[in-house]
């Protein structure tokens, strides 16, 4: 077979390399989205793993969200000596900062490092690290603390020797250890992420160092993030779940790792799901056009077949150089694909590192990583990809009669191929709309996207068919307004609508995206921007971390300092906001503690009319009610006057919902909770940013001088209104830029369709070409015939294309995005994108028309002609 | 020996029907050289394509030595082809991709001969038809007549018991058509092979041993050519 292989198709393609790049380049583009999007995945999924389920190597877990599990709990659990557990680990992580070294921050891990027995070293065995002492006696004193390698040789670098002691800060709290070891963290440890920035230290000190409670029972004021339990072989799990959860009562959950995972699964699920269905979709329209430009080639062999086949080839000699061809082109430009990927990837986490870095703990140092299975997965999907693209084309190939195929007599497969084909687009929008119609009994997510995947993919294949009736609709058009070349251009249009159906469906798909992408885009973005200059009011913003870190409860500070701000001359009102994520109906919500009373007036001040419901905010300090987000209400399916848990310190918390406002923070739902019951309930009374009122009849300017000489002081950091709000909508521009980044990949496979429907038209009126030249046509006739199918494309599919953008935009608005978020939007129409959009598409078709239409004026007359 | 007994073809094109064979009976012996003429679109070609088992006829059988076609499989029938029958055709039909000697190879190829004995017998194929020094070109390369010499050459390269030929030298100047008419006619007398040859020529045919003239889709009379040939074999030899 090779020599063969060899002979014919790589010869070919040698020769006829344009053909074979564009199949390439389509495979490449879709491998591209498909790598980019396993990797983000992948590297999102990864980041929020170790942030909330950091160091996973335990067999159970008592965790009870970001606020944590009282100490008593673990003294309780460890006197019940419960048959089974080998050992019952506290455990702390939390993000510190380390001012001795530039200020920058660490993660702590506070675990039970002293009174490690041999029987523990299973655990470090599990985390792969090791520990080398440092020659410093007065670690031996007493407050050790480990420092991963490359903290220490950073630390060394600035001039600190061993025996300096090592600062670590909390909010206010500065307190100083003793280093006593360095830990090497190999690249395969479950903790590697953190081999940037690991802090160890023995539990209790750490529980020192975040203590930032004075309740009346001392033991109550210390809190670990979990309890890690490691039990013996063949242990019974359930039992041991039980008997803990009973000690633990409703203060804490009793969970295995895999249902740890779950809840931080079900907040990125959704990120996931749209990132595959885009890649998905990429790799169909690649897929489409695959089929289309092998069609070709199959088609130019045509005759090459057919003495092959006169000379004793078999069909299935022919249908298998025709896949291995494929394949082999699939595997050509799957190999460029996965680079480009890794490029798009990492371009698409550089959009959001301060953001990544505050959502999560590692996020600094996350990057998109390719690995082996990736690469694996990408490489066999391009290669199926195209495979499955040929298979018509061979078996088309395969099945002709060697008699007509020498006499060049038009081919008899095709009748029942039409009714499958029309079969398949009714069976594929059918179930489409069923899955739709039936979403919600489906898994989440599953019924919405799946659906509209089916539905489009039909409208897709379904394209050839809606083309031959748009183009009859058009020619008597065409035959009345238009030249010779026109009409030429729109019967060939009619003649072969199959081969111009892929395009205007390919180009028809790449402007709809494009146009749903900026509908969407632009549905959010000014109601949001509108929002967000609502509620951005206050004259100075005060937090220390970044920006990103001041909108979560990664970087708090202390309470008190609200009472010094306030004391500033010119200063009108403090508001102080405490984010905290707790664990709701199987997913994280935010809650806001917020200063409540304070922030209504001062925002009235402001602004007399808007946001309705923030009325409602004066009712919250006096008790246990709260305003939650419209997204909320719609997504949980509650309203004013319901009663919703929420988990506390000591087990879950009843608020009453007092009104319903409008609020983008969060899109699982946001809960606002006046901060002083909050820091009650919940016994947490740090603040991660203070929005900061001045006096409106004082020089302003003055002031925000006076906060910033008094943030310096603090080494906290003070920003304007206008720098806030700046950011706050860069942060959305940035989340649409990535999406369309994406959209820009399918533009671009779209105008690769292009080209390759226009050479192959090219190529099939090759004869009707010739014999236009023969009986006198110019060549600038020709010329202007061949652009003139080009644009009458280009129209087609942008016309379909908005089409099919409106009603999708509306889908994703009000059945996806509600589903996902429950946030409602008015659907607004992108009009200047679309005349932008529009624009591009008919002009690239136009410019696309180019390539084919000088090789038509090429073309040889008498041999175009020449055959019988 | 091929035989046709009472072979009908018709090709249906939309709504209309075309009778391009109407009942034919026809005999070729082993070692024969059989020309066939007729006016263009009288079913020659159709013929050929049934004789070669590059098609099945609508009713009626064809025989290849013992084998009936109609019967057979369409991978047998590639087999078939492959093995005993080789074509040459008005328009050459070489595969542009391949150099001359690789077009010769390929019947050897398709049938997994390893690339390197098949290229072999290739040359000595093309030397027998005096093609060895073009043997590395391209068919772009060559002359009409040269194509034809390379399509006999592949059409002879698996030793064949049956050579068809459709209008071999119909897009040839006269000279060379003289030149590949000699060429065919030296090699039902080598092996023991039968050689059909479609043609418009009255010339051309008179190489053959037997001419058929068909009309229509029927056989319109036969003539018996021996001897009637030789003075046009003599005058080039
Ligand atoms: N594949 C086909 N489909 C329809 N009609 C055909 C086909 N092949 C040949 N014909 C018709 O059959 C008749 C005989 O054709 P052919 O055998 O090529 O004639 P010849 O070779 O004598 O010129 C012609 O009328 C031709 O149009
Ligand atoms: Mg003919």
């Amino acid at each position: 077979m090779f020599p063969l292989f060899r002979a014919l198709v790589l010869r070919y393609l040698w020769q006829r390399w344009d053909r074979g790049l564009l199949v390439a380049l389509s495979i490449s583009l879709g491998v591209a989205t498909l790598v980019s999007a396993q990797m983000l995945n992948k590297c999102v999924e990864l980041a929020a793993m170790d942030s909330t389920v950091p160091a996973d190597v335990a067999d159970l877990y008592i965790t009870n969200g970001e606020i944590g599990v009282p100490w008593s709990l673990v003294e309780e659990v460890k006197k019940a000596n419960i048959p089974g557990i080998k050992r019952a680990e506290p455990f702390i992580i939390e993000r510190v900062m380390l001012p001795e070294i530039n200020g920058r921050s660490g993660i702590l891990f506070g675990t039970s490092l002293t009174d490690r027995t041999p029987s523990d070293e299973a655990a470090a065995d599990k985390l792969k690290i090791s520990f080398q002492l440092v020659n410093n006696p007065l670690a031996l004193i007493g407050k050790p603390v480990a420092l991963s390698r490359r903290l220490y040789e950073d630390r060394k670098k600035l001039g600190k020797a061993d025996t300096d002691p090592v600062e670590v800060r909390y909010t206010n709290n500065v307190l100083k250890f003793n280093l006593i070891a360095v830990i090497d963290i190999p690249k395969d440890s479950p903790i590697a992420p953190f081999a940037d920035s690991l802090v160890a230290m023995d539990v209790k000190q750490a529980t020192v160092l975040l203590r930032h409670t004075d309740l009346p029972r001392a033991e109550d004021n210390d809190r670990v993030s979990r309890i890690d339990f490691f039990l013996e072989p063949g242990a019974d799990v359930h039992r041991i779940m039980d008997t803990l959860q009973q000690i633990a009562g409703i203060r804490s959950t009793v969970r295995t790792p895999e249902e740890n995972r779950k809840s931080t699964e079900e907040v990125i699920g959704g990120m996931k799901i749209v990132l595959n269905m885009c890649s998905l979709g990429s790799l169909i329209v690649g897929l489409f056009l695959v089929y289309n430009a092998l069609s070709v080639t199959v088609a130019e062999r045509r005759h090459d077949i057919g003495v092959m086949r006169s000379l004793g080839a078999t069909r299935t000699q022919i249908a298998s150089l025709f896949a291995i061809e494929a394949m082999t082109l699939g595997l050509i430009g799957a190999i460029p694909g996965i680079p480009l990927g890794v490029t798009l990837a990492n371009f698409a986490i550089d959009q959001f590192g301060e953001e990544f870095a505050s959502i999560f703990l590692n996020g600094d140092t996350a990057r998109p990583m390719l690995d082996r299975r990736t690469a694996i997965f990408a490489i066999v999907a391009g290669m199926i990809t195209s495979l499955l693209a040929a298979l018509v084309p061979a078996m088309q190939a395969a099945s002709d009669e060697p008699a007509d195929a020498v006499r060049r007599a038009p081919s008899n497969t095709g009748g029942i191929m039409r009714w499958v084909h029309r079969l398949a687009c009714v069976v594929l929008i059918v179930a489409g709309l069923f899955m739709v119609a039936y979403r919600e009994h489906l898994a989440t997510h599953q019924g919405s996207l799946f659906g509209m995947t089916f539905v489009l993919t039909g409208l897709f294949l379904a394209m050839p068919i809606l083309v031959a009736w748009m183009a009859r609709l058009l020619i008597p058009l065409c035959r009345v307004l238009l030249g010779v070349e026109s009409r030429l251009a729109a019967d060939n249009l009619l003649r072969a609508p199959g081969r111009t159906g892929v395009v205007i469906g390919a180009l028809a798909a790449g402007v709809s995206l494009m146009f749903q992408t900026a509908g969407v885009g632009k549905s959010h973005e000014v109601p949001i921007r509108q929002w967000l200059r609502q509620v951005i009011q206050a004259d100075a913003y005060v937090f220390w971390g970044n920006l990103a870190s001041a909108n979560s409860s990664m970087t708090p500070m202390d309470p008190k300092i609200a009472d010094d701000i306030r004391k500033i001359e010119g200063v009108d009102r403090v508001v102080g906001l405490r984010f905290y994520r707790p664990e709701f109906r199987g997913t994280f919500v935010m809650v806001i503690g917020i200063d409540a009373a304070d922030y209504r007036r001062a925002l009235r001040l402001r602004m007399p009319e808007g946001l309705p419901k923030l009325e409602k905010f004066e009712e919250l300090p006096t008790g246990n009610f709260v305003v939650v987000s419209e997204n909320f209400a719609e997504k949980w399916k509650v309203k004013e006057g319901d009663t919703i848990a929420i988990p506390g310190p000591h087990g879950p918390i009843d608020f009453i919902i007092k009104g319903v406002g409008k609020d983008y923070t969060w899109s699982q739902g946001t809960i606002f909770i006046d901060r002083t019951v909050f820091s009650r309930v919940f016994e947490d009374r740090l603040v991660d940013a203070y929005h900061v009122f001045f006096k409106l009849d004082q020089d302003r300017e003055a002031t925000y001088e006076r906060v910033r000489t008094y943030t310096d002081e603090h080494q906290l950091l003070v920003q304007n209104q206008a720098s806030v709000q700046l950011y706050l909508v860069g942060v959305v521009d940035r989340l649409f830029r990535v999406a369309y980044l994406q959209q820009v990949v399918v533009g671009i496979v779209a105008a690769l369709g292009v080209v390759t429907a226009l050479l192959i038209s090219v190529l099939q009126r090759r004869r009707e070409l010739g014999l236009l030249r023969a009986v006198g046509a110019t060549q600038l006739q020709i010329i202007k015939s061949v652009i003139a199918e080009a644009m009458l494309m280009g129209l087609l599919g942008t016309a379909l294309g908005f089409a099919m953008g409106l009603p999708m935009e509306w889908y994703l608005l009000n059945v996806v995005l509600l589903e996902e978020s429950g946030f409602r939007f008015d659907m607004l129409i992108p009009w200047e994108q679309a005349l932008g959009i529009g624009a591009v598409a008919i002009v690239t078709s136009t410019l696309a028309g180019l390539i084919p239409a000088i090789h038509a004026v090429r073309l040889n007359i008498t041999e175009a002609i020449a055959y019988e | 020996m091929m035989r046709l007994v009472n072979v009908t073809k018709t090709y249906k094109q939309g709504s209309r029907t075309v009778n391009a064979v109407r009942g034919v009976d026809l005999t070729v012996p082993s070692g024969e050289f059989l020309a066939i003429m007729g006016p263009s679109g009288s079913g020659k070609s159709t013929l050929l394509h049934l004789l070669g088992a590059l098609d099945t006829p609508t009713t009626g059988d064809v025989i290849f030595q013992e084998h009936h076609l109609q019967k057979m499989t369409d991978r047998q029938r590639s087999l078939l082809r492959r093995t005993k029958i080789g074509f040459v055709f008005q328009f050459f039909n070489l595969l542009p991709t391949l150099k001359g000697v690789e077009n010769v190879a390929l019947p050897l190829l398709l049938a997994g001969t390893r690339r390197k004995t098949a290229l072999e017998k290739a040359r000595v194929s093309l030397d027998r038809v005096g093609m060895g020094h073009r043997a590395d070109h391209f068919p772009e390369e060559m002359s009409g007549g040269e194509m034809q010499r390379i399509a006999i050459a592949r059409a002879l390269v698996t030793e064949p018991t049956a050579i068809l030929c459709d209008e071999p030298t119909g897009n040839l100047d006269s000279k060379t058509s003289r030149e590949i008419l000699q060429l065919l006619r030296s090699l039902p007398e080598e092996g023991k092979c039968s050689l059909v040859m479609v043609t418009h020529d009255r010339k051309a045919a008179e190489y053959g041993d037997r001419l058929v003239f068909i009309q229509d889709g029927v056989i319109a009379h036969e003539e018996d050519l021996r001897g009637v040939g030789d003075h046009l074999i003599a005058a080039s030899a």
